[in-house]
């Protein structure tokens, strides 16, 4: 297997909260890896940790109240990104690591035009003249596919639609050719027609480009549609982690399960879901107080006494080969469990 | 655009009518009338009726402001009771030294309180912030007047490093003509700038701090992060152009503050300009220098506000489209 382009290892960052009521650890010994060219998806709910994963990678998180915890490991083309300096961190920042946010109205600095904040990242990572970074702002408006991008690379954002100030994100975060693109959500702030467009736009640009993608999501629809391998958060941890194909026929760990489940299908026939809807009892419980034990414990429709006590590693599938498929779940060590379930 | 700034004008110039007419009115309802005997001095009731007469004081008031507003429209202020010379001689002698004394205050104000707000903003929360902030918090809750007589107390008075009172030496420097006479006004300057700037310098550098610290938190600046732009570009480029804009609106709030700021000052430090010559004419119940006077204020505010709207306009492209102001 070829060597990973981003190894994430037992990253943990934690949040002093306001109030002083305890330290929020809001993502907790998460570890995983993306692949050069590959799409990654990092599915779960509201509050597992997927955006402060996702932002501690370019160590955007706000420091205080955040901060990255000593012995967390985050490699990338050889070199530890939570060690560097400055000036090197600044130089894989829109450079070699690229990312877009969940929401293109607020993330586009509403008092320059957009060909200026396209053209700014190749000004300074490729040091080109300003006429020559705003051609390759243009050119990069093209790309992604906006309409007579002469003119519209000195309009402001306030001009623009959602799905194009999106589209402007992604020429942003693409001009200088980044082997990495971070999407937080990339399409939640859009309506469903546009989510479409703007996935299959990432898609085309990441086969044309030749990137990596690391795609954060809450929707399972986006990650079957694009992901190849899908890592499942729940509570500050990685849950799951399985090729796409492997994890929709095999989920294993009950709240991937869940997640599945709480998918409308059209094929599923209607006395299987009893006519509603599969929903995951509960909510994810807040980051200063993780439940002990596993976390998932208290919302797990097999857990036993040993879940509450015992924190379940992560744990290979009996039937995948080493390191494809693992799961943080006891049920892997009893399987007989499961059957037992209702 | 055009059509927001004539829609702008003509609301100007009614404030501006509105202001006069009321001044008018209160000032001639207010006790005491210009010309009277008093305690020290006879005057002939003849005398008195005669002058009276003479100004149109003995018309009825809706005559008199009636005719008050034709001589306005022929740009015409009306003669002063007490300096005896046309209203617009005195307020032109005045508004030199205002505009000199408002003028350096608001640019103590403005580059002051600016670099003060935008360092507390960097370091919030920190040793200097805090220090900073509770520094402001003085300056901001002291009246002018007040530090005013504290710095001439402390630095006329005790210290003889700064004169007490005045814009010029009179026997030295009766005018401007040299480079000599230039330091001896800024010399004269100091105290009452350094009284109007600071107390607004307190005040805008609370305004910036906050603007600043509300624009750093916005998702653009952590897109401007995520580009690798250096912290220095994230926060003076990005940040701070759209953290100006709310300081506009203080700009355009600083000029009324000034101005009234300045009556209260110049009558401290015996500066000869507009607002000494406000309440001088308020006391000798001189009506048209007053009225006068309050022309050309409400007219500056006005004029302020309005400057602050067209800057607001240039600095914020989402207003420049929609052609409006705010």
């Amino acid at each position: 297997m070829t060597e990973p382009l981003l190894r994430v290892r037992d990253l943990k960052t934690y949040f002093v909260t306001e109030q002083g009521s305890g330290t929020a650890r809001a993502v907790d010994g998460v570890s995983f890896d993306v692949y050069p060219g590959e799409t990654l998806g990092v599915v779960g709910e509201s509050g597992c940790g997927k955006t402060v994963t996702s932002l501690s990678i370019l160590r955007l998180i706000p420091e205080p109240p955040g901060h990255i915890r000593p012995g967390s490991f985050i490699e990338f083309e050889g070199r530890n990104l939570l060690t560097l300096a400055p000036k090197e961190l600044r130089a894989v920042r829109g450079n070699r690591i690229a990312m877009i946010f969940q929401e293109p109205m607020t993330s586009l600095n509403p008092v320059f035009t957009v060909g200026h904040q396209i053209a700014e990242a190749a000004i300074v990572h490729q040091s080109l003249s300003r006429r020559a970074a705003r051609a390759r702002a243009i050119e990069m408006l093209t790309l992604v596919g906006i309409p007579d991008p002469g003119e519209r690379v000195d309009h402001y954002p306030h001009q623009m639609s959602g799905g194009m100030r999106q589209r402007v994100m992604i020429a942003m975060a693409l001009i200088c050719h980044p082997q990495l693109l971070i999407a937080d959500e990339p399409t939640t702030a859009l309506d469903v027609t546009i989510q479409a467009q703007i996935l299959e736009l990432l898609d085309r640009l990441q086969r044309e480009l030749g990137m990596a993608v690391m795609l954060i999501t809450h929707d399972l629809g986006v990650v079957a549609g694009s992901a190849d391998r899908v890592v499942v958060m729940y509570a500050g941890q990685v849950v799951e982690q399985a090729s796409t194909g492997e994890l929709f026929a095999r989920p294993l760990h009950p709240y991937t399960e869940g997640l599945l489940a709480s998918v409308p299908r059209l094929d599923t026939r209607v006395s299987q879901v009893r006519g509603r809807l599969h929903s995951i009892p509960g909510q994810v419980p807040a980051a200063t107080s993780w439940p002990a034990g596993c976390r998932f414990h208290p919302r797990c429709p097999y857990a036993w006494d040993r879940c509450a006590v015992e924190e379940p590693p992560l744990l290979d599938s009996a039937g995948a080969e080493a390191g494809t498929h693992t799961v943080r779940c006891w049920l892997l060590t009893e399987p007989e469990r499961r059957e037992r379930h209702p | 655009m055009t059509a927001w700034l004539v829609r702008r004008l003509a609301a100007a110039i009614a404030i501006v009518f509105a202001v006069v007419t009321i001044t008018f009115v209160l000032i001639h309802l207010a006790p005491g009338t210009p010309f009277a005997a008093d305690d020290q001095r006879q005057v002939d009731p003849e005398v008195i009726a005669r002058l009276r007469r003479q100004f149109g004081l003995d018309q009825p008031l809706p005559v008199q402001y009636v005719l008050y507003l034709r001589n306005l429209l022929h740009g015409e202020l009306g003669q002063s009771f007490s300096q005896h010379r046309p209203v617009a001689a005195a307020i032109a002698d005045a508004i030199p030294p205002t505009l000199t004394l408002a003028g350096t205050a608001l640019v103590i104000d403005f580059a002051l309180g600016l670099a003060l707000g935008l360092y507390q903003a960097v370091r919030a929360r920190r040793f200097g912030d805090i220090a900073l902030g509770n520094v402001a918090l003085f300056f901001n809750s002291m009246p002018t007047f007040w530090l005013g007589l504290i710095l001439l107390l402390v630095f006329g008075q005790w210290l003889h490093v700064f004169p007490v009172g005045g814009m010029r030496d009179p026997v030295l420097c009766p005018s401007v003509t040299s480079a000599r006479c230039l330091g001896d006004l800024l010399w004269h300057l100091t105290l009452p700038a350094l009284t109007l700037g600071l107390v607004g310098a307190a005040a805008t550098a609370r305004y910036q701090r906050a603007a600043m610290l509300e624009v750093a938190g916005q998702d653009y600046v952590r897109t401007a992060r995520a580009k690798g732009l250096r912290e220095r570009r994230v926060l003076l480029v990005h940040a701070l152009r759209n953290a100006l804009l709310p300081i506009i609106t203080l700009f355009g709030l600083a000029f009324p503050f000034l101005l009234t700021g300045a009556v209260l000052v110049e009558r401290v430090f015996a500066w000869p300009g507009m607002g000494r010559l406000s309440v001088t004419a308020i006391f000798q119940r001189d009506y048209p220098l007053v009225t006068g006077a309050a022309l050309v204020a409400s007219g500056v505010v006005v004029l302020g506000s309005l400057v602050a709207d067209v800057l607001y306009a240039v600095a914020d492209p989402r207003i420049r489209g929609r052609g409006a102001g705010p």
